[in-house]
């Protein structure tokens, strides 16, 4: 593509460059404001030279430079004082609560195949089972009071027992069986259910650990 | 009875910052820089803002400038390098805001196109892309070389070539239809 010189471009350059037009008033009024805006900058150095003739670096305005400080100083305090308050929030808490130490993993297990198999210890048929039975092992939180050893109580060794003696009633006694309070789950249910499967000989659990991942689908024999 | 100000005297005044002086400056001066302006940029207003700006940095740099007989140039220099630069800062010569083949109406007198007066010229110029007018101001009009207008431009050498060609089309389409307008009209 290679579009040729047009044939009236000289005429147009010279047409061009004869071409004067006349300024308007609003052009000087915009360049004036533009020469007095570019000024002003000046005339305030000029002022400022006779107050600071030694050619040092002016004092800096007062109310910004305290400005700035009194900021860092509140917010100096205000972090002190964050943390302060923090320290003593901690303080309280641990002498109001036991401390409790939970276990940091639960096993989970999960019930994941069931394996039948007859007298003679042949396999006779497999059960997968998705998600249907999942044991979880919470254990029993560990709760440690914290002794409390800001207040001492004098003991006089007087109010002291000699010996301990126990009523024989209450050592002969059997102990009362406990009884359960509560109704059986289906979790309990087919854990008897299995219990006494295995004890039959019947049954062969394989417990898997839950990582994560529903058992693969396997197929039967 | 006082002797006429020499051009020596208004430029010494206008270096002192004698605000009488800079506006008999202002006024010698605008009719012959502000067609520069005019012929890069979109309208008239924007050109005048853009020559204020020049003369502003003409007035701050009267102090280096040497009485050699060459003020003319030198101010058309200045204010084409103000030009440029505010083109180019705007990334006018790279945006392509409209379709290359939009004519927008344009109306001009019923003559020859070598025979148009200034204002025709400026219209038809105008009715040009940025990209497109930029590069047919500085080539066809102010006889920069396509080196030197992608130097300015930031664009390559074959750019400049493609634009100036596409600019030389279009002007000649929107000559065209505006005169068959004309004649349709009349």
């Amino acid at each position: 593509m290679n579009e040729p010189k047009l044939p009236f471009e000289d005429a147009w350059r010279d047409t061009l460059t004869d071409h004067e037009p006349q300024p308007k008033a609003g052009d000087w009024a915009g360049m004036e404001k533009l020469l007095r805006q570019d000024a002003s900058p000046a005339r305030s150095r000029i002022i400022e030279d006779p107050l600071n003739p030694t050619g040092q670096r002016p004092t800096p305005s007062l109310p910004s430079w305290w400005v700035i400080l009194a900021l860092l100083v509140a917010g100096l305090v205000y972090f002190f004082l964050s943390q302060l308050d923090e320290e003593s929030h901690q303080l309280h808490s641990e002498q109001s609560f036991p401390l409790i130490v939970p276990e940091e993993s639960v096993p989970v297990f999960r019930y994941d195949t069931l394996y039948l198999v007859d007298e003679t210890g042949a396999l006779t048929s497999q059960i997968f089972a998705i998600d249907t039975a999942v044991q979880y092992v919470t254990p029993t939180p560990t709760l440690l009071p914290i002794p409390d050893t800001s207040v001492t109580v004098p003991i006089d060794s007087a109010d002291l027992p000699k010996s301990y003696r126990l009523d024989q009633k209450l050592i002969l006694d059997p102990l009362p069986t406990l009884r359960t309070r509560f109704l059986p789950t289906d979790a309990i249910l087919l854990e008897r259910r299995m219990e006494s499967l295995r004890q039959s000989g019947r049954l062969n659990i394989q417990l898997v650990p839950n990582n994560g991942y529903f058992p693969r689908y396997r197929e039967g024999f | 009875m006082s002797a006429l100000p020499t051009k020596s005297d208004l430029l010494n005044a206008c270096r002192r910052g004698d605000r009488r002086a800079q506006a008999a400056f202002y006024q010698e001066y605008f009719p012959k820089l502000l067609p520069i302006c005019l012929r890069y940029l979109r309208n008239r207003e924007e050109s005048v803002a853009v020559l204020n700006q020049a003369m502003l940095r003409i007035f701050q740099s009267l102090d280096q400038y040497r009485e050699d007989n060459k003020l003319d140039a030198w101010l058309a220099t200045l204010t084409r390098r103000t030009v440029l630069n505010f083109i180019r800062d705007e990334g006018r010569a790279r945006r392509r805001f409209q379709p290359e083949d939009y004519q927008p109406p344009v109306s001009v007198a019923n003559r020859a196109p070598g025979d148009l007066n200034a204002a025709d010229i400026l219209k038809l110029l105008h009715a040009l892309p940025d990209y497109l007018r930029v590069v047919f101001s500085m080539a066809a009009i102010d006889g920069y070389s396509h080196a030197e207008i992608a130097h300015a431009l930031e664009i390559t050498e074959t750019a400049s070539r493609w634009r100036l060609s596409k600019a030389r089309e279009l002007l000649r389409g929107h000559y065209l239809s505006a005169n068959h307008r004309n004649n349709f009209l009349s």
